[in-house]
C-alpha cells in the first residue's frame, strides 16, 4: 500500500496555554483509496485534515505529502495537488454556480491571470460529473443542501487534484443526496483520485470507504480494513455509546443499542 | 451575465459616462445657470479660464473620487465578507482627515505632505483596527474588525474635533464641515496631480486582481486549499487601495455612501463576481459622483456639500433598487 | 424649649443662606426692563459685579464698554479666541487682572464669580441663559444684528449701568452717521445703485473658500443701505456665511468687489487676486473695484460696535461722489474718541497702526 500522506508523532494545541488537541498521532493515507476518519464531533477531525492540507503546522512530528513536508512544496503546487472540501461554506455573496465552480481553476492562473476558454470547458465537464450542469446560472444562496455539496465537489473537481480532502461531505444530507454524493466519490476513486474523509456516520463511512481511521482523545484507536476496525468493541469505546455491528447478506451495518 | 452581454453592456456604460463628462464640461453657473454655450469658449477669455482651471481639474477629480472609492469599497466588501464595509467602517476616512489635519496644524501645508500625512494615518486606523481586532474575544474575524473600525473611526473623528478646537477659529483649518460633509469646491490642478498616483496605484491593483477577489471572499480554508497567500494578498489589495482613498480624502474631505452602494449596485446589475463588478462599479462610481458634484457646484448659487449630495441620491438609487423587483441580474446564459 | 432651639436654629440657616446670595448694593432701586429679544430683566440694583461669556463675545464686549462705568463692573470675560484680547487692554488696561474664563465656559464656573449680572449674546439662551436663570442669575441677552436692536440694546445697557444720558449719546452718535448716509444716497434711482458682492474669504489649510452672508444679516443690510444693490440677494439659504464658487461669481458680475478677511489679511488676499489669472479677468477687478475691506483689530463689517465705520467706509466706496464729505479717518478719529474714551495720543500710538484695508 502506497502511502501519499503521512504524519508521524504529531501534536498540535490551538495555543500556547491551551491543551493538546492531537497526542503523538501517527498516520498514513493509502494512495488512490478512499479513507474514512470516523470519531464524535470535537474530537479534532477538522484539525487532523487541516494538518493534512498544510493549513495548520503541528508543533511537532512531521507530515509528509508524496514523501516531502508541505513547505517544500510551492502554494501553487500545493494546490494544484490537495483539494478540500470544507464543513460549511458560507458564501456572502451571491455568486453564480458556474462562477462559483470556475473559482478552482484558481491554482492554476498567475495572479494577474483571467480564466480562459479551457478553464471554462473544464468548468463545465466538472457540472456535468457531478450532474449540476443545469444549475449552471443559478445563485449559490438559492441552491439546497446537497445542491451545494454538489457545487463544492464540482469546484474540487475542476482544481484536478490527486488528493481530496472532505471534512463532513455528508452531514445535513438527506439519504438521495448522501447516496449521490458518495457514490461520485466512488467513481473517483476508480479513476486513482486519494480521498480523505470525515464523518461521524460510521454508515456512510462503510458505504464509501475502503480503509478506516478511528479517532478517540487525540489520537488513533485504530486503522485499517472494515472487519479489523468496524466492530462494536471499538465503536461502543469511541463514541461512549453502546453500538452494534450487524452483518446481512455482505452488508456490513452499524446500529446504536439500548443504554443498558 | 454572459461575456457578451457584459462587454456590450460596459461599453455602452463606458460611452454614457463619457458623454456625462464632456456635457458636465459646459454645466455651471456661468454665465448663467445651467448651460455654457460651447461657442463662448472661443469668444469669452474668462469663461475659457473658468473651464480649463475650474471645471476640468474639478469633474476629473470628481470622476477619480468615484473611481477610488467604488474600488476600494469593492474589495472591502469582499475581502470582508461583509457587504456593509465601506471605506470610513475601518476609520480610514476618519484617520485620513486627521491626518491631513495634523499636517496642516503641524508639519507643513505642501499638499505632497498633506496627501503622505493622510495616507499616513489612513493605514495608521487600518493597522489599528485590526490589531484591536486581534484583542476582542469574541466573534468571527469580520466582525471583531467591523466592531474595532468602529471604535477607531469615532476615535478618529473626535481627533478631528480637538484638533479643530484648538486651533485658531480664523486660520489653519477648515470647517469641521468640510470634513464631514466633503466638498470639491477648491480643487486646482496641483491637488489632483499630486493625488493621481495614489488613486491609479488603487484602481490600477483592483483592477488586475479583480479575479482574485473572488477567492479572497471565500472561506478561509477553501481559499487556501485554492493557493491564495491569504494574507499577503489582502493586505496589497487592502494596503493599496486604502491609501488611494486616503489621498483623496485629503483633498475631498469625508465622501460617504459611495464607496457602500456602488458596489452594491454593481453586484446587482452585473452579478457578484468582482471580476465583473469591480470594472463596473468604477465606472458608476466615477460617473455618479461626477453627477452629484454638478448639481454641488449648479443646483444653487451656493455650494452645496458634495457628501450631502451623495449621501442623499446614493440612499435613494439604493432604496429602489432593493424595493424593486424588476431589476434581477441578467443570467443569459 | 425643643421647639425654640429649632426656630432659632431654622433662621440661622435662612440668614446664613442670605448673606452667601450676591450682595447687592443696598439701597438702590430695583430695576426692571425688558431687553431687545423680550426678556425681562429684573436686577435688585445697579449691579457692581458684571460677567460677559458665550459666543461673539468680541461683539458684545464691545458695545459693553462703550460705557465708560464699564472697566470697573465687568469683573469676569470669556477667552474665547487671542485677539479679543489685543483690544480689550487699549480700552480697559486691567483687563487681565480680571477673571478670564477658559473658551465654552459653563455655568457653574460663571456662577463661582458670584456675578450679579451676566450679559450673553443672543443665541446664548439655551445653552447658558437659561441654566444660568435656574441658579437665580439674572441675564441680559444683546441682539445686536440689526441697527434697531443694536440701538435697543444701548438703552438696555443704559439701564445696567445706570447711565441712561450716556445711552442717548450713543444711539445720538449712530443715529446721526446713519441719517446722513441715507440722506446722502436718497436721490439715486434703482439703475444708479452700483452691483455689489460681498466675499468672505478663508484660506484654511489649502482650502480656499469665498462665502457670502446670508440675506438676513447686517452685512446685506450695510450694502443696501449704503446704496448698492447686493447681488446675492436670491440665495436663499440663510443660516450662516454660504460657499460660492468662482464660476457664480463670473456670473453675477459685480461693478464691486469687497473682500472680507477675519484674520485681518483682505489687503494681502486683494493683490494675490489681482495677480490671478482668472480673477484678474472679471470686470470688477479689471475696472479697480476690487476692494479690501475695512479692518483695525477687527474687521468693519460684522454687527461689532464698528458697524458704523464699516458702513460709512462702505458708502464712501459705493458712491464717491455723493459721501465726498465723509472723511474715514475724522470718522474713525471720532468714533474713538467719543465712544471709547480714548485721546488723540493713544489713538495714534494704538489704533492707527491697526488700520488695514482700503483707507485713504
Amino acid at each position: 500500500m502506497d502511502k501519499i500522506l503521512s504524519l508521524k508523532e504529531i501534536h498540535y494545541r490551538y495555543h500556547l496555554d491551551a491543551p493538546n488537541v492531537l497526542t503523538d498521532l501517527s498516520l498514513d493515507i493509502p494512495s488512490g483509496k478512499i479513507t474514512a476518519i470516523l470519531g464524535p464531533n470535537g474530537i479534532g477531525k477538522t484539525t487532523l485534515l487541516h494538518i493534512l492540507l498544510g493549513l495548520l503546522k503541528p508543533f511537532q512530528g512531521e507530515v509528509a505529502v508524496a514523501g516531502k513536508p508541505h513547505r517544500e512544496y510551492s502554494r501553487q503546487e500545493l494546490s494544484q495537488l490537495i483539494g478540500l472540501v470544507p464543513q460549511l461554506e458560507s458564501i456572502p455573496f451571491n455568486f453564480s454556480v458556474f462562477e462559483y465552480v470556475l473559482l478552482g481553476r484558481s491554482p492554476y492562473l498567475k495572479p494577474f491571470q483571467l480564466p480562459g476558454k479551457e478553464d471554462l470547458r473544464i468548468t463545465e465537464e466538472a457540472l456535468e460529473s457531478a450532474g449540476i450542469y443545469h444549475l449552471m446560472n443559478k445563485p449559490v444562496t438559492e441552491l439546497s443542501g446537497g445542491e451545494r455539496q454538489l457545487v463544492q465537489i464540482s469546484r474540487v473537481l475542476t482544481q484536478q487534484t490527486r488528493i481530496l480532502l472532505l471534512d463532513e461531505p455528508t452531514a445535513h444530507l438527506d439519504l438521495e443526496n448522501q447516496n449521490r454524493i458518495l457514490s461520485l466519490l466512488k467513481r473517483m476513486s476508480s479513476r486513482g483520485i486519494t480521498t480523505v474523509l470525515t464523518t461521524h456516520d460510521p454508515n456512510a463511512a462503510i458505504f464509501a470507504a475502503d480503509h478506516f481511521v478511528l479517532m478517540s482523545q487525540g489520537n488513533i484507536a485504530a486503522q485499517g480494513g472494515l472487519r479489523g476496525v468496524i466492530t462494536a468493541e471499538n465503536l461502543s469505546l469511541i463514541y461512549k455509546t453502546p453500538i452494534r455491528v450487524e452483518q446481512t447478506n455482505g452488508f456490513t451495518m452499524v446500529v446504536m443499542d439500548k443504554v443498558k | 451575465m454572459n461575456k457578451k452581454t457584459y462587454s456590450r453592456t460596459i461599453l455602452i456604460l463606458g460611452l454614457g459616462i463619457l458623454v456625462l463628462l464632456l456635457a458636465s464640461v459646459f454645466v455651471g453657473r456661468y454665465p448663467k445657470p445651467f448651460w455654457l454655450p460651447p461657442g463662448l469658449l472661443s469668444q469669452d477669455l474668462l469663461a475659457r479660464q473658468l473651464v480649463l482651471n475650474l471645471r476640468l481639474p474639478r469633474l476629473l477629480t470628481a470622476f477619480l473620487l468615484g473611481m477610488v472609492l467604488s474600488a476600494t469599497g469593492s474589495v472591502m466588501q469582499m475581502v470582508f465578507r461583509n457587504p456593509l464595509v465601506e471605506p470610513g467602517f475601518l476609520g480610514v476616512s476618519q484617520g485620513a482627515a486627521f491626518g491631513a489635519a495634523v499636517s496642516i496644524l503641524w508639519l507643513n501645508r505642501h499638499p505632497l505632505v498633506i496627501e503622505l500625512s493622510a495616507t499616513f494615518f489612513g493605514l495608521l486606523a487600518l493597522l489599528t483596527s485590526y490589531l484591536l481586532s486581534t484583542r476582542i474575544r469574541y466573534g468571527g474575524w469580520v466582525l471583531r474588525l467591523i466592531l474595532s473600525g468602529v471604535a477607531v473611526s469615532a476615535f478618529f473623528s473626535a481627533g478631528v474635533g480637538v484638533l479643530k478646537y484648538i486651533a485658531d477659529p480664523l486660520t489653519e483649518l477648515p470647517e469641521l464641515t468640510f470634513w464631514l460633509l466633503g466638498g470639491l469646491y477648491s480643487v486646482t490642478w496641483r491637488d489632483l496631480l499630486f493625488a493621481l498616483p495614489f488613486a491609479l496605484a488603487g484602481i490600477v491593483i483592483a483592477f488586475v486582481m479583480r479575479w482574485r477577489v473572488n477567492l479572497l471572499s471565500l472561506n478561509d480554508d477553501t481559499a487556501f486549499s485554492l493557493g491564495a497567500s491569504l494574507t499577503r494578498e489582502r493586505i496589497i489589495l487592502l494596503i493599496v487601495t486604502i491609501s488611494a482613498t486616503a489621498a483623496l480624502t485629503a483633498i475631498s474631505g469625508i465622501i460617504g455612501w459611495v464607496g457602500l452602494i456602488i458596489p452594491h449596485i454593481s453586484r446587482r446589475l452585473f452579478g457578484a463576481s468582482a471580476e465583473k463588478s469591480i470594472p463596473a462599479a468604477m465606472l458608476l462610481g466615477g460617473g455618479f459622483t461626477v453627477f452629484a458634484d454638478d448639481l454641488a457646484r449648479t443646483l444653487l448659487p451656493g455650494e452645496i456639500p458634495l457628501g450631502i449630495l451623495t449621501s442623499a441620491i446614493g440612499a435613494g438609487l439604493f432604496i429602489y433598487l432593493m424595493v424593486s423587483i424588476g431589476l434581477k441580474v441578467r443570467r443569459d446564459g | 424649649m425643643k421647639k425654640v432651639f429649632l426656630v432659632l436654629f431654622m433662621v440661622l440657616i435662612l440668614t446664613a443662606g442670605c448673606s452667601v446670595l450676591p450682595g447687592l448694593s443696598s439701597g438702590d432701586q430695583p430695576i426692571e426692563f425688558t431687553d431687545s429679544s423680550g426678556h425681562v430683566v429684573t436686577l435688585s440694583g445697579v449691579p457692581d459685579r458684571i460677567a460677559i461669556a458665550g459666543k461673539a463675545t468680541i461683539m458684545v464686549q464691545d458695545a459693553i464698554y462703550l460705557f465708560t462705568e464699564a472697566d470697573q463692573k465687568v469683573i469676569a470675560l470669556e477667552n474665547r479666541n487671542q485677539s479679543a484680547f489685543s483690544f480689550l487692554p487699549v480700552i480697559d488696561p486691567g483687563v487681565n487682572e480680571k477673571e478670564i474664563f477658559e473658551k465654552n465656559v459653563g455655568p457653574e464656573q460663571i456662577a463661582a464669580v458670584q456675578p450679579e449680572l451676566v450679559i450673553l449674546k443672543g443665541s446664548m439662551v439655551e445653552q447658558l441663559g437659561e441654566p444660568l436663570e435656574q441658579l437665580s442669575l439674572p441675564v441680559l441677552y444683546l441682539d445686536l444684528e440689526t441697527p434697531e436692536a443694536f440701538y435697543e440694546d444701548i438703552a438696555a445697557l443704559g439701564q445696567v449701568f445706570g447711565n441712561p444720558d450716556r445711552a442717548e449719546e450713543i444711539t445720538t452718535f449712530y443715529q446721526e452717521r446713519m441719517d446722513r448716509i441715507e440722506g446722502l444716497v436718497s436721490g439715486i434711482g434703482e439703475e444708479q445703485k452700483p452691483e455689489v458682492l460681498l466675499l468672505e474669504y478663508a484660506d484654511k489649510g489649502g482650502e480656499v473658500a469665498f462665502k457670502v452672508p446670508p440675506v438676513s444679516w447686517l452685512q446685506t443690510r450695510m450694502v443696501e443701505i449704503a446704496g448698492g444693490t447686493p447681488v446675492w440677494k436670491d440665495l436663499e439659504i440663510s443660516g450662516g456665511w454660504t460657499v460660492v464658487n468662482l464660476e457664480q461669481i463670473a456670473a453675477w458680475d459685480p461693478d464691486q468687489v469687497y473682500l472680507i478677511d477675519y484674520s485681518g489679511n483682505a489687503s494681502v488676499v486683494k493683490e494675490d487676486l489681482m495677480n490671478n489669472p482668472i480673477w484678474s479677468n472679471l470686470r470688477a477687478v479689471e475696472d479697480e473695484q476690487l476692494y479690501a475691506f475695512g479692518y483695525d483689530f477687527y474687521s468693519w463689517d460684522q454687527p461689532d460696535t464698528r458697524w458704523i465705520l464699516g458702513l460709512q467706509w462702505l458708502a464712501t466706496k459705493i458712491h464717491p461722489d455723493l459721501t465726498a464729505e465723509i472723511d474715514i479717518m475724522e470718522e474713525v478719529n471720532l468714533f474713538y474718541s467719543i465712544l471709547y474714551d480714548l485721546d488723540p495720543e493713544a489713538i495714534e500710538t494704538e489704533i492707527l497702526p491697526n488700520l488695514t484695508g482700503d483707507l485713504p
